[in-house]
């Protein structure tokens, strides 16, 4: 019984996590320029994280270790470096991102400029990271998070053409304005799959303290909450194309979100938009910034845990408040929100090799997990899910100096 | 067929206290060679130049660098007996005691000067 | 070469120059120009229709007003630095002109 409550937790815990500040401003901006189209770039992106965070979770219920210890372990400290910089360059950026969004929903709220609500919303969440426990970080976050269901009840308020949505969902070459399509579809894949997440969902897996039983859980929850999550993404992406792109409306700042989820659900739809994008952004805040944390604890040997006090694990106490502080500063300066988020996520997408490739090598190793190596299937997806970073990587910047905006 | 593989499982180990307190990672492994008698594993060293070796010489060469840029002298190595050696598993488990090991000289340095002034750190658990 | 042949051949090639550049229609810059122009006229008249029924704010609808008057003047500064076509700068006035009625009607709708 108590396992199915996890399960209920960790999949609502993916529902907010997987919709913030990168997929909404993404799936946005994707519905307001090509409609549908770009909805199968979703469903991948969909995908390739719930085989990833399955696989990362399943390391971590056999083997008792987080992936980046084992990442460690395995290649060796030189290499470890290696992905470990690449992750927090990357992860930077996107925790900058998600502290202009929590400061772009203060603004649109109360008028003040998002600038100065990037340090104050850093010191807070840095105030919960000190006192909090994992388990009231990762259920708060999640419970709260909920909001964000505000999307799906406004694209069904809207009334899509499904046959419409359903071709969207699969894939399609674009007919004009290639080179932005691409650098959106890049994008977006590197708002869905993010090295922190599934980073964070393996620390996490320990933190819960899961064993080899919960590798069900741990199935079910992977799958079901990139589910939800995705589908959240989507909504998003309907809305906007059923809002903005009938009007010619792009999405150059953040501001002009709001009005996808106003013009269905009125004022109501207004106020729980603001809520989602504070909520869902600031629990990713904190994700980010435990995620980076962590890598860095494991990967160093420190002592490091959300349940301990912060004199027992010093380093990682001091990393996590160094981060959060840091990234604030490129919102408290005043840099474009919209245009640091899709910087960000471009850069995730490149990134993505260093953390895709050693993967496939640690998931087929018997000695660190027994007899749950990876089957024909996952395996399929991860060689897949590695050729794509590749693709990905090569493209990025190109794209970003094409059509990047 | 007993015995245990240095390479694999002892060199960039974690290593834990007495109190299961996690002190970082072996960086080397100290052998002691006398006439007459097989090599012996004498010591573990953790940290310091050992650990910047492993990185590549240039890193030894930047973190030489930066020393004397902030003058700093005491070498923060910890060079542990090997028969302090509890246990071998995913962990090695050392009897000692973290708050005596030099190598942990940043933890308690940032425990003693920025951690423990910020209210809400002491304690144990959450 | 003798100098009257060199200065032919440099006339000639600036006639082929602008044939081509007429022929090629508005410049690739000038339609993004119109886009975000047109985009932002179309944020204003929805926000006039959101904020008429009461769906948002007026703290928001400013902001989106002054995000939309800080796009019309970088914009008109962007069109401006470099020369049009007669037929493209009246499409370039015109947007213009389109934006600044939008972001008028919003103020009239918001009272402010």
């Amino acid at each position: 019984m108590k396992k199915w409550g996890e399960v209920a937790l960790g999949v609502v815990t993916s529902i907010g996590g997987f919709l913030e500040v990168g997929s909404i401003a993404t799936s946005t901006q994707a519905g307001a320029e090509f409609g549908y189209r770009l909805a199968w770039v979703l469903v991948l992106g969909t995908l390739s994280l719930g085989f990833l965070m399955e696989m990362t979770g399943r390391l971590a219920a056999v083997s008792q270790r987080t992936y980046a210890d084992l990442l460690r372990e395995r290649f060796g400290y030189r290499f470890f470096l290696l992905p470990l910089a690449a992750v927090l360059v990357v992860s930077f950026l996107v925790l900058a991102s998600e502290i202009g969004g929590v400061s772009i929903a203060l603004q649109m709220a109360t008028g003040i400029s998002f600038s100065w609500w990037a340090i104050p919303v850093a010191l807070l969440g840095w105030a919960l990271l000190w006192r909090g426990t994992f388990g009231i970080v990762e259920k708060g976050t999640a419970l709260l998070g909920l909001v964000a269901i505000v999307f799906a009840v406004g694209a069904l308020k809207l009334h899509p053409a499904w046959p419409a949505v359903g071709r969207g969902l699969l894939p399609s070459m674009p007919r004009d304005d290639r080179a932005r399509y691409w650098y959106l579809a890049v994008s977006i894949l590197g708002a869905s799959i993010s090295p922190y997440l599934y980073l964070f969902y393996s620390a996490g897996a320990i933190e819960d303290g899961w064993t080899i039983e919960h590798l069900g859980v741990n199935r079910v929850t992977a799958g079901l909450g990139n589910l939800f999550g995705g589908g959240l993404a989507v909504c998003s992406l309907i809305a906007a194309a059923l809002v903005l792109a009938p009007r010619e409306i792009r999405v150059d700042r953040y501001e002009q979100i709001a009005m996808v989820l106003a013009s269905p659900l009125g004022r109501a739809g207004f106020v729980l938009f603001l809520a989602t994008l504070c909520i869902t952004c600031f629990g990713s805040t904190l994700e980010i910034v435990l995620a980076l944390a962590y890598t860095m604890a494991q990967g160093f040997g420190w002592n490091w845990s959300e349940n301990l006090k912060p004199g027992k694990d010093a380093r990682f106490a001091t990393t996590y408040t160094v981060l959060i502080l840091l990234a604030a500063v490129p919102v408290a300066i005043g840099l474009n929100p919209l245009t640091l988020t899709n910087v960000a996520m471009v850069a995730t997408a490149a990134s993505l090799p260093v953390t895709v490739i050693p993967l496939f090598v640690l998931m087929n190793d018997g000695d660190i997990l027994l007899k749950h190596t990876n089957g024909w299937l996952s395996n399929g997806a991860l060689v897949f899910i590695a050729l794509l970073s590749v693709v990905l990587l090569v493209a990025a910047v190109p794209l970003q100096l094409l059509a990047g905006g | 067929m007993g015995g245990v593989n240095l390479a694999h499982d002892v060199l960039d180990a974690q290593l834990v206290d007495h109190r299961q307190e996690k002190i970082g990672r072996v960086d080397a492994l100290l052998l002691e060679l006398e006439d007459g008698r097989p090599p012996r594993v004498a010591t573990i060293v953790i940290g310091g130049a050992a650990r910047a070796r492993r990185v590549g010489p240039w890193f030894v060469a930047l973190r030489r660098a930066l020393r004397w840029l902030f003058r700093q002298r005491a070498e923060h190595v910890s060079r542990i007996p090997f028969d302090k050696v509890r246990r071998i598993g995913d962990s090695i488990e050392l009897d000692v005691d973290e708050r005596s090991l030099e190598s942990e000289h940043l933890e308690q340095w940032l425990k003693e000067r920025v951690i423990c002034r910020i209210p809400g750190a002491e304690g144990e658990q959450k | 070469m003798p100098a009257l042949a060199s200065r032919t051949i440099h006339v000639g090639a600036l006639v082929a120059l602008a044939l081509t550049a007429a022929a090629c229609g508005r410049p690739p810059e000038l339609d993004k120009q119109l886009e975000t122009l047109s985009s932002w006229t179309a944020t204003m008249q929805l926000a006039r229709e959101e904020h008429g029924s009461g769906a948002i704010t007026t703290t928001y609808a400013t902001q989106l007003r002054d995000a939309a008057s800080s796009a019309l003047e970088e914009t008109k500064q962007t069109i401006g630095q470099t020369a049009h076509s007669k037929v493209d700068s009246s499409y370039a006035a015109a947007a213009l002109d389109s934006l600044r009625t939008a972001i008028r009607a919003l103020n009239a709708e918001t009272g402010s």
